[in-house]
């Protein structure tokens, strides 16, 4: 908290002029070829021009900061995450009403990282412990507010295909499946009810503070290509229930769908609900590790894959016992399927690191960056605005040291909007980081518990030293 | 013709069944880093027998010669816990020095090979940190004959043990239950200090023969005929290792070899660690900083180590957090050059184990173990994609 | 239907009747006897005097009346490592430490469960203190049928597995269970069962059971000049070399199911490499038929039917030093032996009647 106000305050007093120029000595623009000695111009918060300094003109009243020796670039664009928010699920089984909204914290420590990394925009979605829930929106990783930091509300809505605590994997089906037949159940029995003249979605709906007035009063048919609902054309669009109008967003293809997958199984699941509630083309699969089995699945289906974390699947041979690797990334590339990547919880392994574990794995480089550029920015729905620079496209420009992807390159800069909110040499965490000090006046935290190395398991079962250990057996 | 024929149906057969495994090959690379300072650039290196028998810079790739961007001697993790957990430290005493290793290894264990795939390719085992003193660490070769004997290799002799909570932590004091033997000292870091100090005076003052093992690895301890390597995590326990060794040159009981493993907060006071001439293996770099320990390592720590002028080596115990080369390219991204990086994940681990006349290095004459990487090492761009182990090819990377 | 014997009453109801007339000598004619060295005799028969093999031929002596038998005759069964009958009494939970336990005085030869083992053709036990002792003590070859001890003091038994750790006494780790045992190895006086072992006139029986431990018990046997076998071991195929090196032979502990693959192969592997192997019967806790199911599995991998047998008789009687008096039906050996309904080593056939000492003490009616 005090770290992001002695952060903000001195940058934003400087930015308050609305057209900025950044020279800097190469610009990434992932829209062509980089630009040595380039030029961007943002004006009102997006970008005017992109070019060498032969071909753009800087605005005589900007705002330019000159960078020779760094590099510019457009910014990573995380696809989904948990992070960021107070609570990842509820313990509703079905909740398509609720909104990240209300859950986001913009001081959460997530959000300073993620800006520290070079991520200019995230898609924050509730956790996987769910069946349905609530609906994600895209931010910035900066602002005091959840207003300020907002790109797009309503990016979509979280699905599970793998089993919630406490249920088994038929039982997930079953409670997915079920959402939807909720929903149809619903809808048919409004169109009852108004056939039988009887108002009480109406009367519920005024109750529930809504206009029943243009729009609202209008009815439309079904505009889905897996369900029909015959006389739903005749219900005012205003009487759906504010908790039943999510899923039927999903329905009409309206609201995008981010379907959790813990196992190959789970995918299969996922795109058979998908298939019968007409939602496959709106429907983006974020994955387990071991789900590169389910590849061909996936490319017939035709849908795009957010990949968690961890790139390296492993597991034993059961004859051999030996370890097998399988560099996840690399398979779906193979398979033509369109993947996005997320950001470790590892500090030192943000979404650079995970672009640059692709390069090693044997992927192109531009293919590797775009899975943390322009494919994420494409599946939120912002593909002319996130992911390259180019004109009209977020004034975000993230300045590094060096190449994005080298080991030793820092991101010295950050522009949101044209705004200049992130300065390295005035970060007070990073120098703590970096250094171990501590510039006076800042507040000492309380040294945070060690979780264990993984280890822990073993040594807690010995710990006790009184355990049974098979010894009687 | 017949011989040919069962190749083709037993594929596996010629490469590891009949016949002695390849141990001579050529390596071209675009740059060898030599780890003595030297980069060549074009070079070829080549393996007889299992040794580096000759290198040639601005030569050309033989038609059979195994291809890299670049190539490095193999890995050394000074302190790798690939040992069966628990089952690797002998519970029933707090210090037991006369235990080894030897038995605390599964050399069968199929971590060893994501080790070797990683890039290294020696490592040292210590038991785990469960004990004040655990016993003598042991030194293998991540891959080779599924045996100790073909995978172990002779370095300076290593008594294991650490200072800070976890020695303690299993222990409680006698009360209400029936008695165990973890009803015992130490309880509390103040009780580690004092069972480290109380086994090495006892050393000291037992016959110099005749007093059993125990005695007698303690007793070259002291004499620094054995290395004491000692896990601590945080400043405070790095200063409780230090002043041991401290006390012990005082009282004239000897010089000891001090090194301290895991060394988290040594960029506290790097002064110390030079005055007393101790080695440090640094742990993997944790994410935000914490450690074991409610230790803090700085992002610069194995920068400040190496402008103080401190002996130290990286580590990325077994592997689980990323490979070796990523916590050497964590260090460089803290300060240091890949230079520097690199020395600190070959010969100076090397150095300190007591091996450095036969791995750590490309030069003639040392076992030929070499990474093969597909771009600069430490990148993580870059991995390893073949690796040789005492000449032998243990990754393809054709 | 099965019925099962009660020793007396077996006495009372002799099967194909012995020769009334001597009733100490009689001869039995089958389709095969298989004397358990390799050789089948086809119909031959087996003369059987004062409860010893007199011999296997085409005749039978003069005055020997010759009944003739349905089925096959083998060898009687020697089932490695069996606790049966014992309960608890072969484990000593207090101490890691009792070389000098004598299995045998656990031997309650009324117990009525060695009835099952010898509805399976087992003729010979060899009883072992518990796999989580280090040196639990002395096994023992009992004969259930008979209720006699056949020899004490067979072999020093030790575990040199992680059954053999705990975490509240010590030893806890494998360097604290090798440190004590080279010690009492060390301090061994003459006499005692560690001395008799390393001296080589006692022999060992290891249990160790992954390939690291199998390396480790070989090593210790090795550096001890110790003789005996490794008990567990199922993937000791891929260590016949060593195993050969420190002529040490392996007992096979019964399948577990989802584990079968790694005996199967191994049993093989050691069958080429000439590397002797028996089966553990284990019956208290894997049941009476275990042993043969696993022999059987072992057959269905691709081991050899002669083999097979083997393991369950001569290499048994081999390994534990008692191939003077058992293991085969070779002239002068105790008359141990079963007629089988078939082939003695398939699933399909049952061992119609079950001989010890020369004495009827089973028989299945079907």
């Amino acid at each position: 908290m005090a770290a992001t106000l002695t952060l903000t305050a001195p940058v934003s007093a400087l930015v308050q002029v609305d057209k900025t120029a950044i020279k800097a000595g190469k610009v990434i623009t992932l829209d062509g070829e980089p630009i040595e000695n380039g030029i961007i111009v943002i004006e009102g918060g997006r970008v005017t021009a992109v070019g060498s300094q032969e071909d753009v003109q800087i605005p005589w009243d900007a705002e330019v900061i000159e960078q020779p020796t760094m590099t510019a670039f457009p910014g990573f664009v995380e696809a989904h995450v948990s992070r960021g928010i107070d609570r990842a699920n509820e313990t509703l089984d079905v909740a398509p009403f609720l909104n990240v909204r209300d859950s986001i914290d913009p001081v959460n420590f997530y959000f300073e990282g993620a800006l520290r990394h070079g991520i200019v925009a995230v898609n924050v979605q509730q956790g996987e412990d769910t069946v349905v829930a609530g609906q994600g929106m895209v931010v910035k990783p900066f602002g005091m507010t959840v207003e300020a930091m907002m790109i797009k509300p309503r990016s979509g809505i979280k699905m599970s295909a793998a089993p919630k605590r406490g249920k088994s994997r038929a039982t997930q089906a079953q409670a997915l499946r079920g959402a939807f037949d909720d929903l149809k159940r619903y809808l048919e029995d409004m169109v009852q009810r108004k056939a039988d003249g009887n108002d009480f979605d109406r009367r519920e709906a005024l109750y529930q503070g809504r206009e029943l007035e243009g729009e609202a009063a209008k009815g439309k048919p079904l505009n889905s290509t897996a369900w029909q609902i015959d006389g739903f054309e005749q219900i005012p669009r205003g009487e759906v229930d504010e908790k039943q109008e999510p899923l039927l967003h999903v329905i009409e293809g309206n609201m995008p769908v981010f379907m959790w997958c813990g196992s190959p199984a789970d995918v299969h699941t996922a795109l058979r609900v998908a298939e019968a509630n007409g939602f496959t083309k709106n429907m983006t699969l974020a994955l387990d590790d071991s789900c590169w089995k389910a590849a061909p699945k996936i490319k017939e289906a035709g849908v795009h894959v957010i990949l968690e974390s961890n790139l390296t699947h492993r597991e034993r041979d059961p004859i051999t016992g030996k370890e097998i690797e399988t560099f996840v990334p690399k398979v779906y590339h193979d398979a033509g399927i369109k993947f996005a990547l997320s950001s470790s919880n590892d500090a030192n392994r943000s979404l650079w690191f995970q672009v640059a574990q692709c390069v090693a794995g044997g992927i192109p480089r531009n293919a590797a960056m775009a899975a943390a550029t322009s494919t994420p920015a494409m599946i939120l729905g912002l593909g002319d605005r996130l992911g390259a620079t180019k004109v009209g496209a977020d004034g975000h420009v993230v300045l590094f040291s060096g190449d994005p992807l080298s080991v030793t390159s820092h991101v010295e800069h950050v522009l949101l909007d044209g705004k200049h909110v992130y300065d390295r040499s005035k970060d007070v965490r990073v120098q703590q980081l970096n250094d171990g000090t501590r510039p006076p006046g800042t507040v000492a935290e309380e040294p945070e518990e060690y979780e264990g190395d993984g280890d822990d398991g073993e040594e807690s079962e010995d710990e006790s030293g009184d355990g049974n250990d098979g010894d009687q057996s | 013709m017949i011989s040919l024929l069962s190749t083709l149906l037993v594929p596996g057969l010629a490469l590891g069944g009949v016949d002695a495994p390849q141990t001579s090959w050529s390596v071209f690379a675009e740059k060898v880093y030599t780890s003595t300072g030297d980069t060549l650039e074009n070079a070829l290196v080549v393996v007889t027998d299992g040794k580096i028998s000759a290198i040639t810079p601005g030569a050309k790739a033989l038609d059979d010669s195994l291809s890299a961007t670049a190539v490095t001697a193999g890995l050394i993790d000074a302190s790798a816990s690939i040992h069966v957990g628990t089952r690797a430290v002998e519970q029933s005493s707090e210090v037991t020095p006369a235990m080894s290793m030897e038995f605390g290894v599964d050399v069968f264990d199929y971590r060893w090979e994501r080790l070797m795939r990683s890039g290294v390719t020696t490592a040292f085992v210590p038991p785990q940190s469960r004990n004040v003193v655990g016993g003598m660490g042991v030194l293998l070769k991540t891959a080779g004959d599924d045996s100790l004997e073909a995978r172990k290799i002779e370095g300076a002799p290593l008594l294991c043990g650490a200072i800070g909570s976890l020695p303690s932590s299993g222990n409680r004091p006698a009360s209400g239950r029936p008695t165990s033997f973890y009803n015992r000292r130490p309880t509390t870091r103040m009780g580690v200090e004092w069972e480290w100090r109380k086994c090495l005076f006892d050393a000291a003052q037992a016959p110099a023969e005749g007093a059993g093992k125990d005695v007698d690895v303690l007793q070259d301890v002291l004499a620094g005929k054995i290395g004491a390597f000692i896990e601590a995590y945080p400043t405070q326990d790095i200063r409780t290792a230090v002043f041991l060794k401290e006390e012990m040159q005082r009282e004239g009981f000897g010089e000891m070899r001090l090194i301290v493993d895991a060394g988290a907060e040594a960029w506290r006071e790097p002064e110390m660690l030079v005055r007393s001439s101790t080695a440090v293996i640094l742990p993997p770099m944790p994410s935000n900083g914490r450690t074991n320990d409610s230790a803090f390592m700085a992002a610069n720590t194995a920068k400040v180590l190496q402008d103080a002028g401190v002996q130290f080596a990286i580590s990325a115990d077994d592997a689980r957090t990323g490979p070796l080369g990523i916590e050497a390219g964590l260090a460089m991204r803290g300060g240091l050059t890949r230079e520097e990086a690199l020395r600190a994940v070959t010969i100076t681990p090397a150095q300190i184990l007591g091996v450095d006349d036969r791995v750590g290095t490309v030069e003639v004459g040392k076992d030929a173990d070499l990474v093969l990487w597909n771009g600069e090492p430490f990148e993580v761009t870059t991995r390893p994609i073949g690796v040789l182990v005492n000449g032998r090819l243990a990754l393809d990377p054709r | 239907m099965l019925t099962l014997p009660i020793l007396i009453a077996a006495l009372a109801h002799p099967g194909p009747a012995p020769s009334p007339a001597a009733a100490d000598v009689f001869a039995l004619r089958a389709s095969k006897v298989h004397i358990g060295n390799g050789q089948v005799v086809e119909g031959g028969v087996l003369v059987i005097e004062d409860g010893v093999v007199r011999a296997v031929g085409e005749a039978a002596p003069e005055g020997v009346t010759v009944t003739d038998v349905d089925g096959e005759i083998a060898p009687g069964f020697i089932a490695m490592r069996d606790a049966t009958g014992a309960g608890s009494e072969n484990n000593e939970t207090t101490r890691k430490f009792t070389p000098t336990a004598d299995i045998s005085l656990a031997f309650d030869a009324k117990h009525p469960a060695w009835a099952h083992l010898v509805s399976q053709g087992i003729t010979t036990v060899v009883m072992t203190p518990g796999a989580s002792r280090v040196a639990g003590g002395l096994d023992a070859i009992v004969s259930p049928a008979l209720g006699e001890v056949v020899k004490r003091k067979a072999a020093l038994h030790l575990g040199m597995s992680s059954r053999s750790l705990s975490s509240f006494t010590e030893p806890t780790s494998y360097a604290g269970l090798f440190g004590h045992l080279e010690k009492h190895f060390a301090d061994a006086s003459e006499g005692s069962p560690f001395a008799e072992a390393k001296a080589g006139s006692l022999r060992v029986m290891m249990e160790a059971y992954t390939k690291s431990e199998v390396a480790r018990a070989i090593h210790f046997a090795t550096g001890h000049g110790l003789n005996g076998a490794i008990v567990g071991a199922p993937e000791a195929g891929e260590q016949v070399e060593l195993l050969k090196s420190a002529k040490l032979g392996v007992v096979f502990e019964p399948l577990v199911a989802g584990a079968a693959g790694d005996v199967v192969d191994s049993s093989i592997a050691l069958r080429k490499a000439g590397v002797p192997f028996a089966f553990a019967s284990d019956a208290s806790s894997r049941g009476a038929a275990a042993m043969r199911m696993t022999a059987a599995a072992c057959m269905r991998g691709g081991l050899d039917a002669h083999a097979a047998l083997a393991a369950m008789t001569k290499s048994a009687a081999d390994m534990l030093g008692v191939s003077s008096t058992h293991g085969t039906l070779e002239a002068g050996k105790v008359a141990d032996f079963v007629v089988w309904s078939g082939a003695p080593t398939e699933l399909t056939s049952h061992a119609s009647h079950v001989y010890a000492g020369g004495k009827l003490v089973h028989q299945t009616h079907r």
